[in-house]
């Protein structure tokens, strides 16, 4: 245990540090899972490359849609992912996506994906 | 034996922050703490917490004790208080995080993570960077591809305020 002291000395003080990411994986998920929106999370892909691919681990995604031009939001996200190589899309995610294409009256639709690195499975709840 | 009750002592176990401050709490107030609660179980009474820093440990405490006390009637007394817990700056709510992920105790976790996620879910992608001090390391030309691809999430009015 006496050789947690030296570590525990880097984050003493506020002197510039990285200090968000400082905290473990688990707990930056957690924050993030626990923003309103799923664009919120998204967002957090530009912050730096530590953070770009973290929120694809987010066990859950909440997207709303309040107007016709933002499920086009969603289906970019699909897009995204489906181009993602660290995930595995189940071939049913992809036919939501093109059945999506066609669609603007969707009300509710829930997504599953299973992310091999993190293993983590996440679901995006969609509510139009 | 029949004397039992009148001697019997409330356990106290000490807790020794990073900085070496030791502080003395009941041992049903320190069980809250996960971690803590295995320490208790292996029979230590004394508990050197190496993460855990005097500043946050002192809040964690207060915040330990009010919550062992709780009953029915005392709910929005409990509600106010953890009102003005997280009522801090982004600083202590990362010193606090830090501490209470260490000390698993999973109520104040919740708090805490739900507060900061309130207070960033508007703020720009460069407010963030500042707030949490992150080095942004991608190239101008990486960051745009990146807004690019999800440029649905880029678009509105964002918060750029620091507090």
């Amino acid at each position: 245990m006496s050789n947690n002291n030296g570590s525990a000395e880097k984050n003493d003080g506020m002197a510039g540090g990285d200090r968000l990411s400082d905290l473990p994986e688990s707990v930056l998920l957690y924050i993030l899972s626990m923003l309103p929106d799923g664009k919120e999370v998204v967002r957090t892909s530009v912050l730096s490359t530590r953070w770009r691919s973290l929120w694809m681990s987010v066990p859950t995604l909440a997207m709303g849609s309040k107007s016709k031009e933002e499920s086009s939001c969603l289906k970019g996200l699909l897009h995204s992912l489906a181009h993602a190589d660290n995930l595995e899309i189940g071939s049913w995610c992809i036919k939501v996506y093109s059945f999506l294409k066609n669609s603007s009256h969707l009300q509710t639709l829930v997504i599953d994906w299973y992310n091999p690195r993190s293993k983590i499975a996440t679901s995006i709840s969609y509510y139009g | 034996m029949a004397s039992t009750t009148e001697t019997k002592q409330k356990k106290m176990l000490i807790l020794k922050s990073a900085d070496n401050d030791e502080f003395e709490i009941e041992e049903s107030v320190g069980v809250q703490s996960e971690t803590i609660k295995n320490l208790v179980e292996d029979g230590f009474t004394f508990v050197p917490l190496p993460n855990v820093y005097t500043k946050a440990l002192i809040k964690i405490i207060d915040y330990l004790k009010k919550h062992a006390n709780k009953t029915d009637s005392n709910d929005e007394e409990i509600k106010t208080f953890d009102k003005d817990f997280v009522n801090t700056t982004f600083d202590d709510l990362f010193e606090l995080v830090s501490a209470a992920n260490y000390l698993h105790i999973s109520c104040l976790m919740n708090m805490l993570c739900q507060t900061i996620a309130d207070r960033i879910k508007d703020k720009s992608p460069e407010a963030v960077r500042k707030i949490f001090h992150i080095n942004c390391d991608y190239t101008p030309e990486e960051e745009a591809k990146i807004r690019k691809a999800n440029a649905q999430a880029f678009e509105g009015q964002f918060d750029e305020s620091l507090d």
